[in-house]
This record gives structure tokens, sequence and C-alpha cells, in this order.
């Protein structure tokens, strides 16, 4: 699939920084969405994933760095307020608001999230709701969702929120390969909607699938950036998710 | 108006309508007054401490030090000349502010943290009340006898104060403010990163917990007629409000109703007679509901009439 042609970033990350302890999770890392593309984010275990995107959310601060949402820093905003400018996430191990409804759990995205003059908040919940395919569940209580449902319904709470920039961290993890194809379609159609995604995956088939682009990283930092056709020939990237090879 | 705002206002007109048809039988005797405005008086502390206990989850061991500024500001008030409904709205303002001084700094923290910051301040409060000599020190202030607004009067105050309570208690659940609340309590990162407030949202209904607390403690000035630091901001009382949202289902718009009304019941008919233990009994309590019921009794109520509801229809 060929890369739309570059316009205005949405997200960039400069010489971002994240130091826990003796351990360096993220080091000086520039990192840029465009407008209108799906950028994959991949890399082993411990690679720095999950931490760039609480970087990138608000959950953390960078050390150093700066991290900018069309333009206007971002990296000394908390998470709410980011949110609202437009940058929401869904998270790796789902988190629920187990006492509410499926329909309760999207509004509470639509209703604090981004404001856009001339739509409810209920209007966009039920959107959400459907777009997801969770429809036959809107009015159970969570904690009777299964996991590939709260995947989804943590998709449709993010989305809720009228996001620019949607960070989607493994939603393909523990899904079966039907439920894999639905949510990779559920995502083709989040960014027909002009939503630039950020895409966190393990599942390399989903990724490799939707990315216009793919960002490698390792130990924190970038090891290869490229369509995905060229990452996945690149020597660092085989050796740092297989190993140097023996021979010469 | 909405359907709701209609339903609620029609529910809270026939609650009052209600609680005025059965007031000859309450107003007999001074004994029988006294047991209707302590229970308006729980029914009120009740619901205002679920709100933030309950929706947001975070349990507060010192509502007392908001219940002894609304007592304080009416009698004191009153004292200087003020008619008792007027020194209400004061009461009110002046435990709200109370409250956010010491909320804001206290709610950034969670669970058990919160809890304990709590007891904290509520007994620094007393402490420093008991020294305070323009407010009459530790011996507190006798109000003015000759001024007493009747059996009746009170009555009907309790009874507004009550309901207007669990209105506002069912407002705040329906509203933007209640969905917030009960996402920060699931989760506060997820609901964060929904775009809540956390911190905004906890302090607004602190606010409001700590004014309908406030008007509590006023009220209690006004029937009671004479207050103390060591009770109006004892920590027995700050525990009794957790007991009775327990007891009657916490986070529900009704359960701190039950639980007012379960408390009183054993506090006068049953526990009188344990006198020095009854806290002790009430843990036991505690430990029993936890252990068995740990959803309340209005959950369990609620299914019991749905029964009734579907035997009948």
């Amino acid at each position: 699939m060929s890369g739309p042609a570059p316009g205005s970033a949405l997200v960039e990350a400069r010489g971002v920084v994240k130091r826990f302890g003796g351990l360096t999770a993220v080091h000086r890392l520039d990192l840029t969405l465009w407008e209108g593309e799906i950028l994959g984010l991949i890399g082993p275990n411990g690679a720095g994933k999950t931490t760039l995107f609480n970087l990138l959310s608000g959950q953390f601060a960078p050390d150093s760095g700066k991290i900018l949402l069309e333009g206007r820093e971002i990296h000394h905003l908390p998470s709410h307020r980011i949110c609202r400018l437009g940058l929401a996430r869904t998270f790796q191990v789902p988190r629920p608001f187990l006492a509410m409804t499926a329909f309760e759990s999207v509004l509470v995205g639509a209703q604090f999230g981004r404001r856009v003059p001339g739509t409810s908040a209920s209007d966009t919940a039920e959107r959400c709701v459907a777009l997801t395919r969770l429809e036959p569940r809107r009015n159970a209580p969570v904690h009777s969702l299964n996991l590939a449902e709260r995947k989804r319904l943590d998709l449709a709470r993010a989305l809720a929120t009228r996001p620019r920039v949607l960070l989607v961290d493994e939603v393909a993890a523990g899904l079966n390969p039907t439920e894999v194809r639905e949510t990779v379609g559920i995502l083709r159609e989040v960014h027909a909607s002009g939503v630039g995604i950020i895409y966190v995956e393990h599942v390399m088939e989903a990724v490799m699938d939707i990315s216009h682009r793919v960002h490698v990283l390792d130990h924190g930092a970038t090891i290869a950036i490229g369509t995905p056709g060229e990452v996945t020939r690149d020597p660092a990237v085989i050796e740092a998710y297989l190993g140097r090879s023996a021979g010469p | 108006m909405s359907s709701f705002a209609r339903r609620q206002l029609l529910l809270g007109l026939g609650a009052i309508a209600g609680l005025a048809l059965i007031a000859p039988l309450l107003l007999a005797n001074p004994y029988s007054s006294r047991l209707a405005q302590l229970l308006f008086l729980n029914i009120l502390l009740a619901s205002a401490w679920n709100l933030v206990g309950g929706f947001a989850g975070q349990i507060s061991f010192g509502n007392a030090s908001l219940f002894g500024v609304g007592a304080y500001a009416t009698s004191m008030l009153w004292l200087a000349g003020f008619h008792p409904f007027l020194t209400m709205p004061a009461a009110a303002v002046l435990a709200a502010l109370y409250g956010v001084a010491w909320g804001w700094p206290c709610l950034r923290l969670r669970g058990p943290y919160f809890a304990i910051a709590t007891i904290g301040v509520a007994e620094a409060t007393r402490i420093v009340a008991n020294h305070i000599e323009a407010a009459g020190g530790a011996s507190g202030l006798t109000l003015p006898l000759e001024q007493d607004l009747g059996p009746v009067l009170l009555y009907a105050l309790g009874a507004v104060l009550a309901v207007a309570a669990v209105l506002v208690s069912a407002a705040v659940r329906r509203s933007r403010l209640g969905l917030g609340l009960i996402a920060l309590r699931e989760d506060a990162q997820a609901a964060a990163a929904s775009g809540v407030n956390v911190a905004r949202q906890q302090v607004t209904v602190f606010a409001i917990t700590a004014a309908l607390t406030g008007l509590a403690g006023s009220y209690y000035a006004v029937f009671t007629l004479y207050i103390v630091p060591e009770k109006v901001f004892g920590f027995d009382l700050s525990i009794s409000l957790v007991l009775m949202v327990l007891v009657g289902g916490i986070g529900t718009v009704m359960g701190p109703v039950l639980g007012a009304g379960i408390y009183l019941f054993l506090e006068q008919f049953v526990l009188a007679s344990l006198a020095d233990i009854h806290l002790a009994a009430f843990g036991a309590l505690l430990i029993f509901i936890i252990l068995l019921e740990p959803r309340g009794a209005a959950p369990r109520l609620a299914q019991f009439v749905r029964l009734i509801r579907r035997r009948v229809g």
C-alpha cells in the first residue's frame, strides 16, 4: 500500500526521553504521524511501545523532549486535556468501567471528550457503538462482555471522544482470525473518517496489512522506518526480532 | 423540563405529601418527634456522604468536620441575632468552602490514603474547635431555648431537607457529573484518558457533599439547641455515616435512605441496651454485611420489589 502524500504532521515526538530509575525506556525518540496516515509501531517486547503511548497520551511526562499534537505542545498537559485536544487511546489490556453498561461507557467518552459543535453526546455514542459492532450488547453490563467485546468497547469509548488521532494498543492480541479481520475492518473505517492512527501490534498480519508506514523500535530507540515491505527486509529489524545470524 | 426532572419533582412532592400525611403520627409525643428529626438528619447525612463515597468511591471518615462547621455557623449566627432559617444558607456555603479547602488536596489521594487523610483532617478540626474560646471552647454553645422552632416546623424542615438530599442524589447520579464520577471510581486512568477531569469532578461533588453535610449540622443545631465539639466534630458521627451507607447500599440513590432508617432503628431499639459497646456491635454488623451482602440492603430490596411486581402483574 502506498503512503499518502506527506501533508502536515498530526503528532510529532522530538527527542523524547523517558527513564524509570536506571532504565531508559525511551531514548531520544523522534516520531511523526502525518495527516491521513496509519503508522504501525512495532518492536520486540520491552521496546518502549506502550511507554511511548503513555507519553503521547499524557499518562507520563517525558524527562526531556517535546511532543506536539497538530503543532501544539502537549507533553506538559494532563491526560484529560490531551484527550479533549483530540488524541485518544485504547489500552493493551482493556480498562472497562465495570459498573456501567456498554453504552454508558461509550457515553463517558462522548460527554467528556473533544467538543464538536452541532453533535450531541448521545448521537456520537450511538454511532461509535454501531461502528464497533456492539449494538447487540448495547445495554449489557460491561462485566458480562468477553475479551473481544471489551477490546471493541475500549475502541468505541476512545472514538466517542471524537479524536483527530487514535492510539491503538494491541487491539488484535488474543483474538481469533475472524475477530482480527473484523477489528482491522473497523480501523479502516475509522481511518476513512479522517482519523490518524498509530497502531501498536504484535499480530504482524494485522499491522502490516493496514499500516502505510511502519516505525520499528528496539530498546527505546528507532531502528527502522519505512513501508511494511521495507522494514520486514531490514537487517536491523530481522536482528532485533530473531537475533544476529551466526554466519559471517 | 425533561421527563426525568418532571418525574423527580413529582416523586419529591409525593414524598413530602406522604411525610405530611404521617406527620400527626410522628408528632404524637416528644420522643417520636425526635425520632423523626433524627431520621431526616440521617437521610440527609448518608445521602450526602454517598455522593462522594458511593459515586466517586472516595470513602470519607471526616464528614464530621463539615457537619460541625454547619452546626457552629448556624449556632453562632443565631446567637448573633439572625433567624435560624437565614443561617442555613451560610452554614451550607461555609461547609462547602471548608470541604473544598481540604478536599482539594486530599482528593488527589485515592482509596485508603484518602480515607486516612480524612481522619486526620477531622480530628485536627475537632481539636482546634475545642480550643476556640470565641465559639465556647470545649463546653460548646447553648442556643436560645425560648426561640425553639417547635416540633411541627422542625418536622417540616427536616422532611424538606431529607427529600431534597435524595433528589440531589438522583440528579447527580443521572448527570454528566455522575457519569464521570462512576467512570473515575471504576478506573481513574481510563477515565482521564476519556477526557474526564478527575480532580475537578471529585472536588465538585465533594462541594455538594459538604454543603449538604453543613445543612445537616445546621438542622442538628436547630433541633438539639446545644452543641459541643466532641459531638458535632466527633469521630463517632463520621463512622456512623459510613455504616449507614454500607448497610443500606453504597453507590445507590435509595441505599442511604434505607441505611439511615436501619441505623436509627438499631441505635434506638436494639443497641440502646448495649450502651457503651454499641460501636463494637455496629462493627460486628458491618463485618456481617460485608461478608453476606456487600452491596447492602437496597439491591436486595429492589430485587424483592421486582419479584412482587411480577407476581402481581
